[in-house]
């Protein structure tokens, strides 16, 4: 028994030997295989539809949220644009390689399933993440855009346009010009629904709106829509008149666009005088403007909203409003009355006129033109007092004229005359009743004058003097027996001779001539004295309210009439009394003439 | 490794001639049951945990097991005893992890053959034939590692299997019970195994060793220390006259 333990013991152990230890045990994983992916996929377009125009920067952006990712594709239709590992970058797409119209933009993204299965950590299971867009190409040019329709609206300007109907736009752009330059950038639009813009600049006047589209960011990339002009008048002058006490009323149209205005100016400017005032009303008032010219008033229009380049210019009316009194004429040049002959003459460098003081309608006219030419403060056209002896020099001829046809009668030579012939100017200062011609000879080269007393029956230099003041000025009494040149005044005495009469200088200088008596006058501060040129004896004097600083004495009435500080005084010298008191436009002139006082081309009653 | 092996048994033969010479000599078929400390081998279990990146988890991880062999035994007087042994034990550990989409499994298959000396004292207990014996055995370790790793992914598969070798030392002291059980001495033995081994390295190659985490650091090596339960079963196999 004991033998056959033994080897059985190691027939054992030796079968142990073949049974070694082996390892056993399971472990399974409940794990979901459904892909748990939890990612994010945009582009830096914002819209699902993406709008494209020439090259776009598509600008992609992945999160995975701790997947690992193989690769991804960027598909278009049918095309695949981009295909890498890894996650992709900015990708420039160029449209212009296909033809417009919708396509799909796709980019799918080759990740990890998530699961968190052994294929999924080794890699060998994955998962598509896709993102689609709608892609809309379009590359033909912009369509233009046209106003339709420009009207006012609640006190504006309205303007409206067709709506945009393509799909890609940067944006439009509304233009004003005026006169074709000028142009205005007025709004901005981006939005292809916006249909009507307000201008609220806009006040009048003759301007084109036109629409200028970009379909991208290219400004050279444009479309010019038509170009609509509109017209809104400014506002003008309707109606102007003058109160019983001169002041000017004015009435204008107002604008229909009342809310773009903010207000009107009225202004007009006479000489270095100018007056504006401010209204929002369209009834406006000028104090009294003054007798003897027309009023050129602007009516200015501002806008609530001025404009970038806005200038006032821009916005206004022109209106010439008559001065009052009654119309005549108007006529140019010097006007010269002559009441012993009921005539005024007009004499310009153009023309000569007689004026039929009754029906002021011109009876008899000269043409002289090119004649005289144009030298300011020379009158080269002279009628004595009376209205009988009218001279003009024509062409460097001194022409002897036949007062009630303008004929010349007779010519003279400045030679044959004057028996000279140095000189560079020639003037016609006056001529007295007995046809005594003050013929002045000028020297430019020092503004020296020399006065020649022409007895124009003798064809006979009588006297002569020397003049330093230019223009030249000289007078001459009616009957030619005293002459006044410059501070010099001399008077004829029985032997032909000529004597300087003695008095200050100051008379001399305010002296004047009576028109139809001899006598001559003084001006000394306010007051003017009337002397007899013979004697010397006081004849009349008259106090004025105010230093004249000019004078005349009308032949017909007899009265002195003169002006001071823009207003025009008539005195009755007879009476010493102030006749007539007048406030003057301070570019206006006017004369006496019997009882009617006339500026160029109106007059009123004396 | 085998001419190692050859010259140990050799040497033991030399050093049981004298012994054979003098004293009764038995026979002894061992077996016994022993547990593993493998700390090593643990960690290495869960480097490859970590590297699979799943939730994969060690099924089995170098349980006790069976160890069996035989002893030549010589009686050096009435109450000792000094004999040769050889043993073999075995044990293994498992990575494993299963889903619906595939499979992993790393096997790490240890085995030992260990060839050592061993004395012991044998105490009459009283009057009764049961004696208490206590002893001390040295050994030298010579472990096996066999690395088998499968793995499928839906219909793909993959396995491998390497080979390792380690050689160690063990050191046992151990106390029993002696009882001549059908007139054979029969002794149950429980000990501790102290056993220090050196890394796991490709066979022939020393250099090219296993580590047992990540960065390399440490190497593996397997570690048998633990309990012994031991049972032999003596046969007198000559009696010297």
């Amino acid at each position: 028994m004991k033998q056959l333990i033994l080897p059985f013991l190691m027939a054992l152990v030796c079968l142990l030997f073949s049974c070694d230890y082996s390892p056993s045990g399971k472990h399974f994983e409940e794990i979901d295989p459904e892909p748990q992916i939890v990612a994010a996929i945009s582009l830096n377009a914002q819209q699902d539809t993406v709008l494209v125009r020439g090259g776009t920067l598509l600008k992609f952006e992945v999160s995975m949220l701790g997947h690992k990712t193989f690769g991804y594709q960027i598909r278009f239709d049918k095309w695949v644009l981009e295909e890498a590992e890894g996650l992709p970058d900015d990708l420039w797409f160029v449209s212009t390689q296909f033809p417009d119209g919708y396509y799909t933009l796709q980019l799918a993204v080759l990740t990890t399933s998530g699961t968190g299965s052994l294929a999924d950590k080794y890699k060998l299971e994955a998962a598509e993440v896709y993102r689609t867009w709608v892609v809309y190409i379009d590359n033909t040019p912009a369509s233009p855009i046209a106003i339709s329709s420009i009207t006012p609206e609640d006190g504006r300007l309205k303007i409206e346009w067709q709506p945009y109907k393509r799909k890609v736009l940067n944006k439009f752009e509304l233009y004003r010009s005026k006169n074709g330059y000028n142009r205005e950038l007025l709004a901005t639009f981006t939005n292809p629904a916006h249909t009507s813009w307000i201008d609220s600049t806009y006040v009048g006047g003759p301007v084109t709106y036109d629409v200028i589209t970009y379909p991208d960011a290219y400004s050279y990339n444009r479309t010019y829509g038509p170009a609509y002009a509109y017209h809104l008048p400014l506002p003008s002058i309707a109606q102007s008149t003058f109160d019983k006490d001169n002041n000017l009323i004015l009435s204008f149209n107002a604008s229909p666009l009342y809310n773009n205005v903010k207000h009107y100016e009225l202004s007009y400017t006479n000489g270095m005088h100018s007056e504006s005032i401010t209204v929002t009303d369209t009834v406006a008032s000028f104090q009294d403007p003054g007798f003897g010219s027309n009023l050129e008033l602007k009516l200015y229009t501002y806008p609530n909203i001025q404009p970038k380049n806005w200038s006032n210019n821009q916005a206004y009316t022109k209106t010439t409003v008559p001065g009052y009194g009654t119309a005549w004429g108007p006529y140019a040049g010097t006007l010269v009355p002559s009441p012993l002959t009921n005539l005024i003459y007009s004499f310009s460098y153009d023309y000569l006129k007689i004026i039929d003081a009754s029906t002021l309608k011109v009876t008899h006219e000269r043409d002289i033109r090119n004649l005289q030419g144009i030298s300011p403060g020379i009158t080269k056209t002279v009628l004595s007092k009376n209205g009988r002896q009218l001279y003009s020099l024509l062409n460097g001829v001194i022409h002897k004229l036949d007062p009630a046809t303008l004929q010349t009668v007779e010519t003279f030579s400045i030679w044959e005359l004057l028996g000279t012939s140095s000189y560079s100017g020639l003037s016609l200062s006056a001529v007295s009743d007995n046809s005594r011609l003050l013929v002045t000879t000028i020297n430019t080269w020092n503004y020296t004058s020399k006065v020649h007393v022409v007895d124009m029956a003798l064809k006979k230099v009588v006297a002569d003097a020397t003049l330093t003041s230019y223009p030249p000025e000289a007078k001459i009494s009616p009957d030619g027996n005293a002459l006044k040149v410059g501070t010099t005044v001399l008077t004829a005495q029985a032997d032909g001779s000529w004597q300087a009469l003695s008095m200050s200088e100051q008379d001399k200088a305010a002296l004047a001539f009576h028109p139809i008596k001899p006598w001559y006058a003084v001006k000394r501060s306010n007051s003017i004295t009337f002397y007899a040129i013979a004697s010397g004896a006081v004849e009349r004097s008259v106090t004025t309210e105010a230093a004249l600083t000019s004078y005349e004495i009308d032949a017909e009435s007899g009265y002195l009439y003169g002006f001071a500080n823009g207003m025009l005084y008539v005195y009755n010298i007879g009476t010493g009394q102030l006749k007539r008191k007048l406030k003057m436009a301070p570019s206006g002139t006017a004369f006496l003439y019997k009882n009617r006082i006339y500026s160029q081309d109106r007059y009123i009653s004396l | 490794m085998r001419y190692l092996k050859s010259t140990l048994l050799a040497g033991l033969m030399l050093l049981a001639g004298p012994l054979l010479a003098q004293s009764k000599i038995y026979l002894e078929p061992r077996l016994g049951v022993g547990t593993f400390s493998m700390k090593s081998m643990k960690e290495f279990q869960e480097m490859v945990i970590e590297e699979l990146e799943v939730n994969a988890k060690a099924v089995d991880n170098y349980g006790p097991y069976f160890q069996y062999g035989f002893n030549v035994a010589k009686s050096l007087n009435e109450d000792d005893r000094v004999g040769l042994f050889l043993e073999r034990g075995s044990t293994g550990g498992r990575v494993a992890y299963k889903d619906y989409s595939g499979e992993v499994q790393v096997d790490t298959k240890l085995r030992y053959t260990s060839l050592g000396a061993f004395i012991y004292t044998l105490n009459p207990i009283k009057e009764s034939e049961v004696k208490f014996i206590r002893g001390i055995e040295a050994s030298l370790f010579f472990s096996k590692l066999k690395l088998e790793s499968y793995s499928r992914i839906y219909s793909q598969s993959a396995s491998s299997t390497e080979k390792f070798n380690s050689l160690g030392f063990g050191f046992k002291p151990f106390v029993g019970l002696q009882y001549p059980l059908f007139d054979m001495p029969t002794t149950l033995s429980l000990g501790y195994m102290l056993n220090a081994s050196g890394a796991f390295h490709v066979p022939g190659d020393s250099d090219q060793y296993l580590v047992r985490n990540k960065y390399g650091s440490e190497k593996l090596e397997p570690s048998w220390s633990g309990l012994r339960l031991n049972l032999s079963v003596a046969f007198p196999i000559f009696k010297h006259k």
